[in-house]
């Protein structure tokens, strides 16, 4: 019984580490995509703006995953951002998102 | 929120260490060089400006009359001394490959003086970023991402921080893990705005690579088309205009004579000659940016429609390549004078403590387990914390001690820093660890007390001689090198009665 909790506690904080990093990395990319996509004037501008906000939405969403009570919902609030995002960026693409 | 500063800060903090010491190294990165070239001329009286290009004119045009590209390094306060270099273009027939060339100009001798070939300053403070042995890719994406983890670290630190005023007033001596955890307060809140600067801008620098994916899915895929996007990235604007000199008068001189017209009060930093080879040459005369965070301004001198056309940067084009210039400006402080450079330097140390301080705190919250791990990490802390200064020592030493025609003198230079850090390693891994420590900071002070000696013996330099000289740098060097080693003597004896407290 012991073994089992222990072994379910290491999985939940390995699942938040990798939600963490990766999904963070994720998110972060796409949002300084989305971010790029939507400023308005010169795109070498835009670009690097994003990018220096990349950091910080990386950083929060990092906070977030270890701040929330589950890691469930840390999972699923990561992936459904991501994938607001990814429709976000396809539509301002022109890129039809299904 | 204290789970993740605890392991946010301990899964990179070897290498955080490492990052910061390196990175501070680098703030002196040009009175390191002055220190490991002990051959070049020192100027330490004001020499007419004219003087100097006449001089390293004559110079180069025996050593690079082929040159396509020359520059005259005036001397600064920074670097008291005069250097020449030149370009060498590539020429297959005679099998020379396109390399730059440099060497030290004396004006009192007219000598041109080669020092010894070495690493220098700028090949320790590069560790910081490209870890020296991985691709350089791999370097960069592992600094970024252990400089992701330091921000992580930093921001959960304050969070954690109920009472960050309070506490940064506190300090109680001799409670074992309670003053670690004081000291590591104060090493990170006094500090704290420099940490955030440096991590951020150092994450800022490197954002291209790190997100990558960024550019190709907004801006297009490829090496290529990053590199465009770098390049329009740093556009700038320039101011030009003609002036009234003859097209056969340009020259150094006339183009050093109209910029000190110009700008009266700004000292000349460097010339330029560029494309000297061909039919259309330009002149550049470079100025000690006198204000601001700009490292030096750039004119320009070219004949365009047969008039002369002077062009000079007024900033860059883009608002976003103005902010991104300022973080860099910060981070690299090339701006600082000697006063600021300390404190940059000093902040930089306060991080690596921070990072050391946190090291230890999360080995001594664990020694009651008493297992192996902890054991292991509890010596490599050591093996890292005060077998990096001792690797740096040796690379100091190297310079002076490495015969000076052996091939590939610069690379072993680096070579000796690493195998020298491996040794520390080995030599952490078969002690105690208690005895680790304390063995490893008197390794310390002694390699640190024994630099300036070793200054001493294998060359003409001296503590006595630099200071009746005025070689600020070369005694500066050596005088902080003595600083280091007491500072190691005293941890060490501060250490050695801690034990023996416990012991009784």
């Amino acid at each position: 019984m012991n073994l089992t909790t222990k072994h379910l506690a290491a999985l939940n904080i390995t699942c938040r580490v990798l939600i963490a990093l990766v999904g963070g990395y994720v998110l972060a990319a796409l949002s300084a995509i989305l971010v790029a996509l939507l400023l308005p004037g010169d795109i070498i501008n835009s670009i690097v703006s994003a990018l220096m906000l990349s950091f910080i939405i990386y950083t929060v969403t990092v906070l977030y995953v270890f701040a929330t009570k589950t890691t469930l919902r840390a999972g699923i609030s990561v992936f459904a951002l991501c994938i607001l995002m990814y429709c976000f960026v396809r539509h301002l693409n022109g890129i039809a998102v299904l | 929120m204290s789970w993740l500063h605890t392991w946010a800060g301990f899964a990179f903090g070897w290498l955080l260490f490492f990052i910061f010491v390196t990175g501070s190294a680098g703030y002196f990165e040009n009175e390191i060089d002055r220190w490991m070239k002990p051959e070049i001329a020192i100027v330490n009286t004001p020499i007419d400006d004219f003087t100097i290009l006449n001089k390293a004119q004559q110079q180069l045009n025996s050593l690079a009359g082929d040159g396509a590209q020359w520059y005259i390094s005036y001397p600064s306060i920074r670097d008291p001394h005069i250097d020449i270099s030149w370009l060498q273009l590539a020429n297959t027939e005679l099998d020379i490959p396109r390399q730059w060339h440099e060497k030290n100009l004396d004006p009192y001798t007219n000598n041109a003086i080669s020092s010894r070939e070495t690493s220098g300053g700028e090949t320790l403070y590069r560790l910081h970023y490209n870890l020296h042995y991985v691709p350089i890719m791999v370097g960069y994406l592992v600094t970024s991402l252990a400089t992701l983890f330091m921000l992580i670290a930093l921001v959960t630190g304050v969070i954690i921080h109920k009472k960050i005023f309070i506490e940064f007033f506190t300090f109680r001596t001799g409670k074992g893990l309670r003053a670690w955890l004081d000291i590591h307060n104060i090493f990170s809140v006094l500090p704290l705005p420099f940490h955030l600067m440096i991590t951020y801008s150092g994450l800022v620098l490197l954002m291209g690579i790190s997100f990558a994916p960024v550019i190709d899915a907004t801006y297009g895929e490829g090496k290529k088309i990053h590199r465009q996007f770098y390049d329009l990235f740093q556009v700038e604007d320039q101011q030009q205009q003609f002036i009234e000199l003859n097209t056969a008068d340009l020259s150094l001189e006339t183009a050093l004579k109209d910029a000190k017209v110009r700008y009266k009060n700004q000292a000349i930093s460097y010339l330029g000659l560029i494309d000297r080879h061909t039919s259309q040459p330009s002149f550049e005369v470079w100025l000690d940016a006198n204000e601001g965070i700009e490292f030096a301004t750039l004119i320009t001198y070219r004949i365009v429609n047969e008039r002369v056309q002077i062009a000079q940067s007024i900033g860059k084009t883009h608002s976003a390549a103005q902010v991104y210039d300022i973080l860099e400006h910060l981070h690299e402080g090339l701006f600082a004078g000697t006063y600021l450079r300390w404190l940059y330097f000093i902040s930089g140390l306060l991080g690596a403590g921070m990072i050391a301080t946190g090291m230890i705190i999360w080995v001594n919250k664990r020694k009651k387990q008493q297992t192996r791990l902890i054991n292991v990490i509890d010596k490599l802390n050591a093996a890292v914390i005060v077998g990096l200064p001792i690797a740096i020592a040796c690379y100091f030493l190297s310079n002076r001690l490495l015969p000076s025609a052996m091939p590939d003198r610069a690379e072993w230079e680096m070579h000796s820093l690493f195998i020298a850090f491996a040794l520390c390693g080995v030599f952490c891994a078969l002690r105690v660890a208690d005895k680790a420590w304390q063995n490893m900071l008197w390794v310390a002070a002694a390699l640190y007390a024994f630099i300036p000696l070793c200054n001493m013996l294998t060359t003409e330099h001296n503590l006595l001689l630099s200071a009746q000289k005025g070689d600020w740098l070369m005694l500066g060097f050596d005088l902080s090198m003595l600083l280091f080693s007491a500072c190691f003597a005293f941890s060490a004896v501060l250490l050695q009665k801690h034990t023996s407290k416990i012991a009784i």
